[in-house]
């Protein structure tokens, strides 16, 4: 009779999936996680951060490897995990009336887990493997193999019903792994940079497969990842996880393109300056003097920013519309390296040419670094600032640490926003 | 130009130095049993090795140790599976005390079993006065003592085995909907197959080879607690019988633990999760 209440016997399987929601809060040693996601059917929600952010902790927390302290997670409606009364050992006494703490066994969470590593019971072929979950289910062999097949094709290994793990390559192992989670009909799927340890092809080819499946089965899921590609090939939405807690979500195309926190900006190649307006001499009003009243930007701590060509409050109007400026208000600017050009170099100087039509940033900066970029050298500048810099321009230049830069990016490829 | 003559064996092959104590190892290991062989009297050997005590020792051996083998898997595989997973120090000392049978001489053993289960022992008296059960010099003391030496062997191949496979498996089964019973029974246990086997493997022919214990606590009786060891003990002091059949009874014995080992290298643990 056990099996009956089972939360998912394959038979009863015709419900809709359901929104996968965590909001959670755990502390381990001086590490702190407090996040929320919510996904809903058919979705993929991409969790970003460096290592050390709580990814690997908030997949445990949905998985139900770990328990909450505080917060939830539920499937479809289905409480998997509630923190509360009784819950942690924090020993703080729970007022009265709360909800008694859950926390389903992870054999009952019905949330699927692909890792890294694809973890193929080493002991079963393709089929038994793919089939475990129907057969943990209580199904009956005939059926569970009748299923695995299905999946095993759908996963495109076809062939290889009866081939043992080690007779098969990274990606076809990470397939079986893939079809076995699906097989086991999961109400919610984790993956855990499940390409990380994939070539190039192989990790396309297999992104096409997670695309179309969590597409076809609505199963909501979450992806860890460290990769820009994973994220703009399947994920619905972002979400950057940094030192447990949400710095920033939205959809990966602005979130990549407008980034707000410095791990973003970095994992989407480009530069993130955070500058105070100042105005040296003549009040801010509105029409900038030409000459010594000429608005700035001021990055503390080491590098001067000039505007130069235009005005600084119509480009601020412009790169974020409905925001004003006063002088010592904080602005975050994002940038490319591809569009920041070096004017002047060595013993040349500050710019001479500066004063072309359209407004631009300007500034002197240090070679730091050179190491090889996307389009020839990549130079990293005081402040962290990278630079591409063609590779035959690059000779005529003299790129050594020290050797002193003026370098330039026009206003209409910099983004600003406020802090 | 190939360069001809070149040595192109792998470089990663030991160092040649290492033949000269590894062949004194197999030396040490191999010319005892080839000296027996040699001092084998061949004349009398078929008449030894099917003398009634001869077959009545080997049956008893081989039936007590399978008995005791069977004792050491039912009782030492969950003792395995809970020490893998346990951590702290009570699991450091339950440890410590599982491999006492193995540094503890047998009489020893032998000596501690007589005390716990003798007429007057620890547990045995009330065995007695209760049930009137008396155990020592029994068929059933010869498998206590043979299950008190050989259940570390088990223990300790099969925790070292589930050590290495680790959880992770396990973890990855129960995200796909398996109880823990299912877990055990499809992935645990099958992935420390090969531990498990070379365990009991280890653990029937120490029971085979059991001596010190079984004498102390079981007896030398022909038929009921002689087994092949105490019987080539009694034939080599001369009770009754030549050195000759002592030789004929060890060589059986030898052929019999090389037969039991073969077997269990011919057979590998293979499909064995498809049931």
């Amino acid at each position: 009779m056990r099996r009956l209440d089972r939360p998912r016997r394959h038979a009863a399987r015709s419900r809709e999936p359901g929104t996968l929601v965590a909001d959670v809060g755990v502390r381990r040693g001086s590490f702190e996680l407090a996040a929320a996601l919510t996904v809903e059917p058919g979705r993929v929600t991409a969790v970003l951060g460096p290592n050390g952010a709580g990814k690997s902790t908030l997949l445990a927390l949905v998985a139900g490897t770990l328990g909450v302290e505080s917060g939830h997670v539920s499937v479809g409606g289905r409480v998997l995990t509630r923190g509360g009364a009784g819950a942690g050992r924090t020993g703080a006494a729970a007022p009265d009336g709360l909800e008694p703490a859950v926390q389903v066994p992870v054999a009952r969470r019905a949330v699927g887990l692909l890792g890294q590593d694809p973890l193929v019971f080493p002991h079963l072929d393709v089929l038994e493997n793919v089939a475990f979950g129907p057969r943990a289910a209580g199904m009956r062999a005939g059926p569970a193999h009748d299923e695995a097949r299905g999946w095993i094709e759908a996963v495109g290994l076809g062939t290889l019903q009866r081939r043992r793990p080690d007779e098969l390559s990274g990606g076809q192992r990470q397939r079986v792994a893939l079809a076995r989670a699906l097989a086991a009909r999961p109400d919610a799927l984790l993956l855990d940079e499940p390409f990380a340890q994939l070539d190039v092809r192989t990790a396309a080819e297999l992104r096409d497969v997670v695309r179309e499946h969590v597409r076809a089965t609505r199963v909501p899921t979450v992806l860890v990842t460290h990769d820009v590609v994973d994220v703009l090939a399947l994920a619905d939405h972002v979400v950057v996880l940094h030192d447990g807690i949400v710095v920033e979500q939205g959809d990966p195309v602005t979130v990549l393109t407008d980034p707000v926190h410095p791990f973003t900006a970095a994992l989407a190649d480009l530069n993130l300056l955070r500058v105070t307006l100042t105005t040296p001499t003549t009040p801010a009003a509105a029409g900038p003097t030409t000459r010594a009243g000429a608005p700035r930007l001021l990055r503390s701590p080491s590098l001067d920013l000039t505007l130069s060509g235009g005005g600084m409050a119509q480009w601020v109007e412009k790169a974020s519309p409905g925001v004003t400026f006063s002088t010592h208000s904080e602005l975050q600017l994002t940038f490319s390296p591809g569009d920041v050009r070096i004017v002047g170099s060595g013993a040349t100087g500050s710019a001479g040419d500066e004063g072309g039509g359209a407004g631009g940033l300007v500034w002197s900066a240090v070679v730091v670094d050179v190491e090889r970029g996307p389009r020839g050298l990549r130079v990293r500048t005081t402040d962290d600032v990278l630079v591409d810099v063609a590779a035959a321009s690059a000779v005529a230049l003299d790129l050594r640490p020290g050797t002193a830069l003026t370098l330039r990016v026009d206003a209409a490829d910099v983004r600003a926003r406020s802090v | 130009m190939t360069p001809r003559g070149i040595d192109v064996r792998p470089t990663t092959s030991a160092p040649r130095l290492l033949w000269v104590p590894a062949a004194l190892a197999v030396a040490l290991l191999v010319l005892p049993v080839v000296a027996l062989v040699v001092r084998a009297d061949w004349s009398t050997l078929p008449a030894d090795v099917t003398s009634t005590a001869a077959r009545q020792a080997l049956a008893l051996s081989l039936g007590t140790s399978l008995v005791a083998t069977a004792c050491c898997l039912l009782l030492g595989v969950p003792l395995a599976l809970l020490l893998a997973r346990a951590s702290g120090w009570g699991a450091d000392v339950l440890r410590a005390l599982v491999t006492l049978p193995l540094v503890l001489p047998p009489t020893v053993g032998g000596i501690a079993l007589l005390y716990l289960l003798g007429r007057r022992g620890l547990v045995g008296r009330s065995l007695d006065a209760w049930f009137g059960v008396t155990i020592p010099f029994t068929t059933t003391a010869v498998v206590i003592a043979q299950v008190f030496v050989a259940m570390p062997f088990l223990v300790l191949g099969l925790e070292g085995a589930l050590r290495t496979s680790g959880t992770r498996y396990e973890t990855v089964a129960a995200t796909l909907g398996a109880g823990r019973w299912t877990t055990l029974r499809r992935v645990t246990l099958p992935l420390a197959a090969p531990g498990l086997l070379a365990g009991t493997v280890l653990c029937f022919a120490r029971a085979l080879g059991e001596f010190g214990a079984t004498a102390l606590f079981a007896g030398n009786t022909p038929g009921v607690t002689q087994t092949m060891p105490l019987a080539i003990y009694a034939a080599f002091n001369g009770a009754g019988v030549t050195q000759g059949a002592a030789v004929a009874l060890s060589l059986l014995l030898v052929v019999a633990a090389v037969a039991v080992l073969l077997v269990a290298r011919a057979w590998r643990p293979g499909r064995m999760g498809s049931a």
